[in-house]
């Protein structure tokens, strides 16, 4: 018959408890006759019988209360000493005249031990004063006392027996417990006494087979769970055998340390464009309206430049002085369009407002300092850069986000490149099946192009936008050759690759959030 | 990005066909217009992308949009620059300092339905809104003409003695009394603060049309279904944008099949466009530029009988292109064209972008990572290497999380001026209250919790031109019961090691940090960051239940 039960899977504990049935698989045993039979002790018997039954291989026959004897602290003391106070001071009355502090004067007990036991004899009728010694009145009982309670009591603890039944003891012996016993935690009394639930267990009939299988199997418990250095050392591994491992069981999961995801998503995102021959560009995370609006040709009426769409610094306001050569051939780009070809904005420049120090609202603004600062051409750049707009904080909107963006410029860069470069980004870092191009506008790029990219279940979305730099933007920072910018809505690429459907869980403050996240 | 909200049938009408939903969507897209059903209403809302094309926020003028890239031509609109001595309007002196600018004309021919009603209102409001700039710039009015009387006069009323019944209410209230007790009033009485006289439009008779930019007159100022003779003026500070709104509007009446008749403003001072206005003016320039400029922009070319085609289609008047030469002029509802590359984009457009073969860049360029990322990079690897889990936090937050948060009140941080909501007010200075919100959200996680961030801090800094400077720091923090200053300088310890560098701790007194167990981390005795054992102060602020201990340094300790 095949065991019910995979053998590999016992403990050595179980193993040692079932070869306590090993005489006779049907034969009942009790708590104290397992712990015999199997050399296990008290608490390991109590964890071994729990599995066994919970894997029903054993079971409960009956299930009894019995009072146990255990000796305190005192009680070992009088067994060292071979007596106790009573039994002392009975002897010491027999051979001689003898009044109590005499007796206190006997070191081997202290003076409140003598007292009580003087105190307990007298009241029960054993002893009594006569002429201010102490004379036994009941032999028979003093017998009790000097004798009895010691070899029939204490003397069964000599050999380092923990406990021992009530119901072994006579009725006098029983009656003489009852009294002079504790509960637990009771005072300084000799002996406790303790009531003890012992049960019988039989092996059920699949517990006798898989007996049967263990004896077979010459199992016996003794298997070494866990190879140390000594046994190494010293050889005494040689000849043992080692408890097989349950394959099937997985032990927990180690805490380990790791990346964040989204922050592992962005790094991917920085590696594809490194190796696609992008520089990266890095800025400061407050800005002036003049790099994040100024440089890039937006009108200071735009209306995506008003008070509800950027964040102000509260202190300090301004910058302390305007960036020039830059700024003044930004502001006559705006008011006439200076030598850019273009008739400008016709607007009166404010240049007050050009130094107002914002939150950095949009990647583009690196762009702009890329440019203004003799950018290599031909060249490509990008950044990956925390933004911030004036938004309620939903699921769809983070309170920053990240933008990835950048530029190409180059002699070569027009519209068939830039749709050639948003192509290869859509296939190469969004890895999308199929894309399109649809006009779109920027204040700062004329042509504009959205992308849309083909998600395998989402069908078309909006992957990011871009467009040819305006030439009154480009030639103000010093750039007379054709510049591409383009930027991607990175943080809706990693939802999408996360699985994720809340744009704050980018940023989760969950701790079992982020550890289980993969 | 202005969203319009347009009937289907109207706008079917207007285009002169029908379309089924996705052929909208896709026609659409030459309009830079995303457009979507709303099923509560059965009306579209259109999304228009190009806040300045001003002629597209309005069923009239997507549906030229669409006529024009179905037909390659658009109409010609011949009401412009026309002198008028039937239909006058005279400006007072006064005027030229409060609100200079106005332009009108008038409409017959259009017998006003609900549909036109709704799409009149709604364009006009979204043009004031918008392009008017919440009516500062240009606001609008459209009136019933039948009992207009010319010459209608745009005068400087005192506003305590006049007197008219506006909109919406059955009594007179003098002007200033609009201002303080009607809604719309109260919604637009800061454009007129600090005028001792309010702009007012009357006709020959007196009657009173509006007060400009507030409000209508409830007896000539209300349009109705039913009306066929409409007169229609803007008001502004800023000339072109006036003339620019009235030209869109009477091609968008023309569009319904209305007559458009000018109006001549007399001034009596002088404007950009001179003192006498035959309304409504074509605002248009004559745009050159060198054919080749297109090959440059495009990477390809495109045959000059395309280019033509696709300029008429755009609505681009008096193309001519000779040999080396493109000439045009923008249809006289534009004023969005400020150099060539707005012409040839548009051309792009109709040629249609799929249109271009995607050419790759080709030129060779060396890909290099910034140096302080590359160093980010190093700190978290080792950090990972270490146990610890990397966070990645918002970088706004709320100011107490700075500042009483850590027994730090007066800190001085970053804040933002005008935050929406005090949970995000400032900008973080220190990594740390991210990773502190962690713990104080994730009790239940099993502890002990080893974290870290590496990440951009804004700090004020007074020597700098923007007073501010931007700072990358790492920040490793352990919470737990072992948390203690020794164990988290351990990895310190192992950073250091292996970044090469030589650091000392300095004791310091920080209200964050326990007492005697804080220290800066200083290279050549400057400081460049802090450990120590968070105090329990803090902790409980946070309602953090475990000792907490912690390094954060500025990356470029590394030297």
């Amino acid at each position: 018959m095949t065991p019910s039960i995979d053998l590999e899977s016992l403990h050595a504990l179980e193993i040692r408890s079932l070869r306590a049935f090993e005489n006779d698989a049907g034969t009942p045993l009790s708590d104290g006759q397992l712990q015999d039979g199997s050399g296990l002790g008290e608490g390991q018997i109590r964890r071994a019988v729990e599995w066994l039954i919970s894997k029903s291989l054993l079971e409960i026959v009956s299930e009894s209360t019995r009072a146990l004897i255990s000796l305190t602290e005192t009680g070992d003391a009088f067994v060292r000493l071979g007596a106790t106070p009573e039994s002392a001071l009975l002897t010491r009355a027999a051979v001689e005249k003898i009044a109590l502090k005499d007796l206190q004067a006997d070191d081997r007990f202290d003076k409140g031990s003598w007292g009580s036991a003087f105190g307990g004899l007298k009241k029960d009728g054993v002893i009594d004063l006569k002429d201010g010694a102490i004379v036994v009145s009941d032999p028979e009982k003093a017998s009790f006392y000097s004798d009895r309670i010691f070899s029939d009591l204490f003397a069964r603890f000599k050999d380092g027996e923990s406990h021992v039944a009530m119901d072994g003891f006579t009725a006098e012996m029983q009656a003489y417990i009852q009294v002079h016993a504790r509960k637990r935690g009771g005072g300084s009394a000799p002996i406790r006494l303790d009531e003890r639930t012992e049960r019988v267990y039989r092996l059920t009939e699949s517990g006798q087979n898989v007996l049967a299988d263990v004896i077979s199997a010459k199992l016996t418990g003794d298997e070494i769970s866990q190879l140390t250095p000594r046994m190494i050392q010293d050889g005494s591994w040689k000849g043992s055998s080692f408890r097989r491992y349950d394959l099937s069981i997985k032990p927990p999961r180690i805490l380990m340390g790791k990346h964040h995801p989204y922050r592992t998503y962005l790094d991917g995102v920085r590696r594809k464009l490194l190796s696609l021959g992008f520089a990266e560009m890095k800025g400061p995370l407050v800005e002036t309206e003049f790099w994040n609006m100024d440089a890039l040709f937006m009108p200071q009426f735009h209306a995506a430049r008003n008070i509800h769409d950027a964040y102000y610094v509260k202190s300090p306001t301004q910058s302390k002085e305007a960036e020039e050569p830059h700024f003044s051939r930004v502001a006559e780009s705006h008011q006439t369009g200076g030598d850019t070809g273009s008739r400008g904005w016709r607007y009166t420049f404010d240049a007050e407002r050009s130094r107002r120090l914002i939150l950095r609202s949009q990647g583009t603004a690196l762009s702009a300092r890329t440019l203004a600062s003799t950018p290599n051409n031909p060249g490509k750049y990008f950044s990956i850069a925390r933004c911030f707009r004036y938004d309620d904080v939903d699921a769809t909107h983070a309170a920053d986000f990240f933008q990835v963006e950048g530029i190409v410029l180059g002699e070569s860069i027009n519209f068939r490149s830039l749709v050639g470069l948003l192509k290869m980004f859509a296939l190469e870092v969004a890895e999308a099946e199929a894309v399109r191009y649809v006009p779109d506008y920027f204040p700062f790029t004329e042509p504009s192009v959205e992308l849309q990219a083909k998600h395998p279940t989402l069908g078309w979305i909006e992957l990011g936008g871009a467009g040819l730099f305006r030439p009154e933007l480009t030639r103000p920072l010093g750039v007379d050759v054709p510049v591409i910018a383009w930027g991607l809505g990175v943080d809706r690429m990693a939802m999408v690759a996360l699985g994720i459907n809340d744009i704050r869980d980018l940023f989760s403050s969950d701790l079992d959030f982020v550890r289980n996240r993969r | 990005m202005p969203t319009i909200t347009v009937i289907k049938e109207d706008l079917e009408r207007l285009a002169g066909q029908t379309y089924a939903m996705p052929d909208l969507e896709k026609a659409l897209e030459y309009a830079k217009a995303e457009v979507k059903l709303d099923d509560s209403d059965g009306k579209l809302r259109v999304q228009l992308k190009d806040t300045n094309r001003p002629d597209l926020w309005s069923s009239e003028g997507l549906a030229r949009q669409l006529r024009g890239h179905r037909d390659n031509k658009h109409p010609d609109y011949l009401f412009f620059n026309k002198p008028s001595s039937a239909r006058e309007l005279h400006v007072d002196p006064q005027l030229e300092t409060i609100r200079p600018y106005i332009a009108a004309f008038a409409c017959e021919g259009i017998t006003v339905d609900e549909a036109t009603l709704e799409q009149l209102i709604d364009a006009q409001e979204k043009l004031a809104d918008g392009y008017g700039r919440g009516r500062s710039t240009v606001a609008i009015g459209i009136y019933d003409a039948s009992t207009i009387e010319y010459p209608v006069r745009y005068q400087a009323a005192d506003p305590e003695t006049t007197r008219f019944i506006p909109l919406e209410i059955d009594h007179q209230l003098n002007l200033r009394q609009i201002l303080t007790d009607h809604p719309t009033g109260q919604k637009y009485a800061h454009l007129l603060a600090g005028f001792d006289k309010f702009p007012l439009i009357r006709d020959a008779k007196n009657q009173v049309l509006s007060m400009p930019p507030v409000i209508n007159s409830q007896t000539l100022g209300r349009v109705q279904v039913g009306d066929s003779h409409l007169f229609c003026e803007a008001t502004g500070t800023e000339l072109d944008g006036v003339l620019l709104t009235i030209a869109i509007l009477a091609a968008n009446m023309a569009d319904r099949g209305g007559v458009i008749h000018p109006v001549t403003i007399k001034y009596p001072y002088d404007t950009p466009r001179g003192r006498e206005l035959h309304s409504p003016v074509d605002i248009t320039e004559k745009i050159r530029f060198e054919t080749s400029e297109i090959r440059r922009l495009v990477g390809t070319d495109i045959a000059p009988e395309q280019i033509e085609k696709s300029l008429q289609s755009m609505g681009y008047r008096d193309v001519s292109i000779h040999g080396a030469h493109v000439s045009v002029r923008p249809a006289p509802y534009r004023d969005d064209i400020l150099h060539p590359v707005d012409v040839i984009e548009d051309v792009i457009i109709s040629v249609g972008y799929e249109s271009f073969e995607p050419e790759m860049p080709k030129d060779f360029t060396v890909g290099k990572a910034a140096p302080v990322e590359d160093l980010s990079d190093r700190f978290r690897n080792l950090m990972v290497g270490c146990g610890f889990q990397e966070i990645f936090s918002p970088i706004l937050g709320s100011r107490e999380e700075q500042t009483t948060q850590m027994n730090c009140p007066e800190a001085r941080i970053v804040e933002i001026a005008n935050p929406m909501s005090e949970f995000y007010s400032s900008v973080r200075g220190s990594l740390l209250p991210g990773l502190l919100r962690v713990e104080s959200t994730s009790r239940r996680a099993k502890y002990p919790h080893r974290t870290f961030e590496v990440g951009d801090v804004a700090v004020i800094d007074p020597n700098q031109n923007y007073g501010t400077r931007t700072d990358i720091l790492l920040c490793a923090l352990e919470s737990g019961d072992d948390a203690n200053l020794s164990n988290i300088q351990s990895y310190l310890e192992a950073l250091a090691y292996h970044l090469h560098i030589v650091y000392t701790l300095r004791p310091i007194d920080h209200p964050s940090y326990l007492p005697g167990r804080a220290g800066e981390i200083c290279v050549d005795d400057v400081a460049f960051g802090i450990i120590g054992e968070l105090h329990p102060t803090v902790l409980d602020k946070w309602g953090i239940a475990m000792p907490t201990s912690l390094f954060e340094l500025n990356i470029t300790i590394v030297g």
